[in-house]
């Protein structure tokens, strides 16, 4: 692989069969990320912590049960029984997780490292972010929106506009669904269509729900796996037009 | 590159991408902006795009093209519930509360009686601490009443002055933090009014609030008052220095104050379409009320999301909000043993940044600051920003509170957490250490007051628990006393109350006691020269002719004031020149650095310089001024109080003392506040790399960042120049004119006295 690649272009000429659409779940830390990615995968297990947790990015792809850490050098570590434990993460830059779970059928997911820790280095923040095709950004309903969010979305959201979605979690924490409704109507007009999807969950209620379909609806669920199939869809039928546009990457 | 292969076998493609992004990840990048083909910038505050909104209202409705699969609940199940998810059954969806273990035990505990007497004794009990600053103060007073008796009009007069600033004085706390940090409830239950400021799910308070709790004894007409913006204030909003924005390295930081420009106009413009010609009239102009209630607050300090696009049933709501630049309310808290008070202010980091800004304000005059977080995001960079503006306050002047522990999913095991992850992060960044944490929850607190302690909710009470258990009261424990003592707010207080102590409560108390002492010995000292020569006042014969020290008093002000003057503006221009030596010592440290880095790396990679020297050496020339000022200050209260010693005992013909009159004590240094401004060199982020990137050649790189250098720190010398130490002069100044001319009224009333038969010198009845 060339050294001057550039990631974001990183992608395969029409003849080759076009990889899944890198779906990033971004956010302030803290803000449900981690929770949602366990939602998602069904399993528990991207670490979840209340204070900020200098997890490297963690990226999910389908395939047989494996976890990996990689390093600045490129050198692999195995991460036995995906234990991500910050002694095991010592050095690590990036981790791999490949799982055969059937949302990772779809898409990839990659668990981005939250913003406005003050410990965290944008600079591999920003390289994966290069890469993706959607983005999920969590906000947590108590303090949705702010403007250390509005003002990085408005730095890099730009072209993902269009794949995008905010989902604003702990709708649990606000206990009057009059409330719950009015937080989204300001988020969605702050936010001003810099998103194609605004939508509020409670990832704990969609944890226990399991497999009862009334609870998913009622916590959010159902509308979240909606918006994330069309974002998929989306993504995938952008994909050739992106390819062929930037056939650059040699 | 034909790395991309079929799903199946996409392994590789993924781990050598992600071995590309995180190598090229560890070269020196300080934009912060991805390196990647042009992009569509999507600005905020544009008009909603409506066929987004209308696409994702529709998402129920219209199946998307393919089925979604039930993502969710299929994979779900494979899983049994994850290890850390809590037991099924302890939170039910919010809607319809079941029976539920923490609100049950909650519920079976003892409760003391509600109403008023539960309020009351609650809050005696968390302001309890304030009570040994209060008697020392209480003696004082007495002290003074005493002295207001006396028969000479001019002792009266001075006791009656001392009398009335310890009525005014009233030490404050301001409370600031993010938006939607829980200010507000928190603030609420402080005073023990849950719900008198206004809290909303959305961004609400756009004023600073000044809550005056008046104690017993003083008690008066719980009035309000609500003052408007005129230009200046509005002006003073968008005055460069100290952003939040900039000391957080927020995203676009750089371009915040024309966003806040924007705002500001923006909100004006709404206001004087809506106030007409009464805008023009309102301005700089205030509104008092005899009493309030919570409407009439709305109508002043509510900005809220629904307040643009407010219907008419909520007209009256925010009505002047924009244009209210503070609201002063005062209530009588029996409780309290000492005069307190409590400001409320806007959030920072809200994306009406106006909110910040005036925040920022408000910081600016203050002395002790608590610093509200969210437990959920505890210690984010914007706080961190926060605390680093305060930063250059003595620690001892910070508190962190931690707020709404009650959302935590267990306490017990999270505080902890917490609390060591935020000590970590505070270590190692620049600011004072010993910062005092407290955990606690405002919606805890607020409850206790109430009937109805479930109220609190299921999950917040299941916390409770968990918390509870974790840190066991008193045996005995009432339930509301439970969740007082865990909502922190107790400790709050005790810690409060303790920094008033130590810091205002401490040198206000030295000021009083030294005006005190000196009228006293002032008093005797002529009692005594009295006694000696033998006066007897039922002959009318005046012991000394009258003197009339007026001219004497005068000459002593204007030589001291001229001297102390002389000396402070010599101390001055030796400040002037260390300012400017530790800007030459910076800059030829700092470019001697660069032109290292040019040696090494070239013009390619971008150099960067931490600027916490600077600060160090600007700080360090800011000690030595006031240290100096101090010096001269003591030196010159004591010269004066020496001559006005004599004075007294030439005028009245006793013995000369120099040690009759005590000096005052000197006035308190205000913090260096403009060490906090940030400066370009602090700002890693996209700023810094485009000066880089427009320069090119060695020369032109050390001279332009010379003069950036002298460009950015002027701000922050102007401000330590101005600000802090001419205000510290002026303090200084002022309290030995005030010591002087007292003094001079006291000596005059008392030797007219002396001369007149018919009052008995001395006399304190």
């Amino acid at each position: 692989m060339n050294s001057q690649v550039q990631p974001h272009r990183v992608r395969a000429g029409s003849a080759v069969p076009r990889p899944k659409p890198r779906i990033a779940l971004l956010g302030e830390f803290s803000a449900g990320k981690s929770t949602l990615a366990n939602v998602l995968l069904g399993q528990n297990v991207s670490p979840v912590q209340v204070t900020a947790t200098q997890m490297p990015p963690i990226w999910y792809s389908h395939g047989k049960p494996a976890c990996t850490g990689i390093r600045t050098d490129g050198s692999e570590v195995p991460v036995p029984g995906a234990n991500l434990t910050s002694e095991v993460l010592d050095g690590v830059r990036a981790v791999k997780v490949s799982m055969e779970t059937e949302v990772l059928q779809f898409c990839d997911l990659i668990d981005m490292p939250g913003t406005s820790d003050p410990n965290l280095s944008m600079p591999t923040w920003e390289a994966m972010l290069s890469v993706i095709d959607g983005v999920i950004w969590c906000t947590p309903a108590s303090q949705a929106w702010r403007q250390s969010e509005a003002a990085l979305w408005e730095e890099v959201g730009g072209d993902l506009a269009d794949s995008s979605m905010l989902l604003v979690t702990r709708m649990d924490k606000i206990a009057d669904a009059g409330n719950r409704a009015r937080i989204l109507e300001r988020v969605r007009r702050e936010t001003a269509g810099s998103f194609s999807t605004i939508l509020g969950i409670s990832l704990t209620e969609a944890l226990r729900a399991g497999r009862d379909d009334a609870l998913l609806e009622a916590c959010g669920g159902h509308a979240v796996a909606q918006a994330l199939m069309e974002m998929i869809h989306r993504a995938e039928r952008r994909a050739p037009l992106r390819a062929s546009g930037t056939g650059s990457s040699q | 590159m034909s790395t991309d292969k079929s799903p199946n076998q996409s392994e590789g493609v993924d781990t050598d991408l992600i071995k590309a992004l995180v190598g090229q990840a560890s070269q020196p990048e300080p934009s912060r902006k991805p390196a990647r083909g042009p992009r569509t910038k999507t600005r905020l505050m544009v008009p909603p795009n409506p066929p987004n909104l209308q696409a994702q209202s529709e998402v129920e409705s219209n199946p998307p093209a393919a089925p979604p699969a039930a993502l969710v609940p299929e994979t779900a199940t494979h899983e049994a519930a994850p290890p850390d998810a809590p037991a099924p059954g302890i939170a039910p969806p919010p809607a319809e509360p079941a029976p539920d273990p923490g609100l049950a035990w909650l519920t079976s505990m003892a409760c003391s009686e509600g109403g008023e007497a539960r309020r009351s004794s609650l809050l005696a009990q968390a302001l309890v601490g304030f009570t040994p600053l209060a008697e020392d103060l209480a003696k004082l007073e007495a002290e003074a009443r005493q002295l207001a008796k006396h028969a000479n009009p001019e002792v009266a007069g001075e006791a009656r002055r001392l009398l009335l600033r310890m009525a005014e004085f009233e030490p404050s706390v301001v409370m600031i933090g993010q938006v939607k940090a829980g200010k507000t409830s928190l603030v609420n239950a402080m005073i023990g009014t849950p719900g008198l400021l206004p809290a909303d799910v959305n961004p609400w308070t756009s004023v600073v609030t000044s809550l005056h709790m008046m104690p017993k004894g003083k008690e008066g007409a719980e009035r309000a008052a609500f003052r408007f913006f005129d230009e200046e204030a509005w002006s003073n909003l968008l005055q460069r220095g100290g952003r939040v924005g900039e000391l957080a390295n927020r995203a676009g930081a750089n371009a915040e104050l024309e966003k806040v420009r924007g705002q500001l106009e923006e909100m004006r413009e709404r206001s004087r379409q809506r106030l007409g010609r009464r805008f023009e009239m309102l301005m700089g102009q205030s509104h008092d009320y005899e009493e309030y209630d919570q409407a009439l607050i709305e109508r002043y300090v509510c900005l809220g999301d629904d307040f643009w696009d407010r219907t008419d049933t909520s007209r009256q709501r925010g009505r002047f909000a924009d244009i209210t630049r503070s609201a002063d309310l005062w209530l009588n808290r029996r409780e309290l043993p000492m005069s307190l008070c409590i400001r409320d202010t806007p959030g920072v980091n809200d994306t009406f940044m106006i909110r910040e800004q005036i925040t920022i304000g408000a910081i600016r005059g203050s002395k002790l600051c608590v610093v509200v977080l969210s437990a959920m995001q505890a210690l984010s960079s914007v706080d961190l920003g926060l605390i680093r503006l305060i930063s250059n306050l003595r620690s001892r002047d910070i508190v962190i509170f931690v707020n709404r522990i009650d959302e935590l999913e267990d306490p017990a095991t999270s505080v902890p957490q917490i609390r060591e992850s935020i000590e970590e992060t505070l270590a190692r960044s620049e600011v004072p250490k010993g910062v005092r944490i407290i955990f606690g929850s405002g919606h805890w607190a607020g409850h206790a007051f109430g009937e109805d302690l479930g109220g609190i909710g299921a999950d917040s009470a299941n916390a409770l628990v968990s918390y509870a258990a974790a840190t066991p009261g008193p045996e005995g424990e009432t339930a509301d006393a439970l969740l007082w003592r865990l909502s922190g707010v107790p400790e709050l207080y005790a810690v409060l109350a303790e920094r008033v102590a130590s810091g205002a409560g401490q040198s206000f108390q030295a000021r009083i006691g030294t005006s005190l002492k000196n009228l006293t010995r002032t008093i005797d000292a002529m009692k005594q020269a009295a006694g000696r020569q033998g006066a007897d006042p039922i002959q009318g014969l005046p012991a000394n002719p009258p003197v009339d020290v007026t001219k004497d008093i005068e000459k002593l002000e204007h030589e001291a004031v001229t001297s102390l003057t002389a000396q402070l503006c010599d101390a001055r221009r030796g400040f002037a020149g260390r300012i400017d030596r530790a800007r030459h010592t910076f800059i030829s440290r700092a470019t001697a650095a660069l032109l290292d880095h040019l040696d090494r790396h070239g013009e390619t990679t971008v150099w960067s310089y931490d600027p916490v020297g600077l600060r160090t050496l600007l700080r360090s020339a800011f000690q030595v001024h006031l240290r100096d000022m101090l010096r001269i200050g003591e030196d010159m209260y004591y010269r004066t109080a020496c001559d006005l010693s004599l004075i007294l005992a030439t005028a009245q013909g006793v013995e000369a003392a120099d040690d009759i009159v005590a000096p005052p004590p000197l006035p308190e240094a205000p913090p260096p506040l403009a060490l906090g401004q940030t400066i370009a060199l602090d700002l890693r982020g996209s700023w810094w790399s485009r000066f880089w990137r427009r320069k090119r050649g060695y020369e032109a790189y050390a001279e332009s960042f010379a003069q950036l250098i002298e460009e950015e720190t002027s701000p922050i010398i102007d401000g330590l120049c101005r600000d802090t130490a001419e205000r510290f002069e002026g303090d200084i100044r002022a309290t030995l004119i005030e010591f002087v001319q007292s003094q001079g009224r006291v000596l005059n009333g008392l030797s007219r006295a002396a001369s007149a038969p018919a009052v008995p010198v001395g006399s304190e009845r």
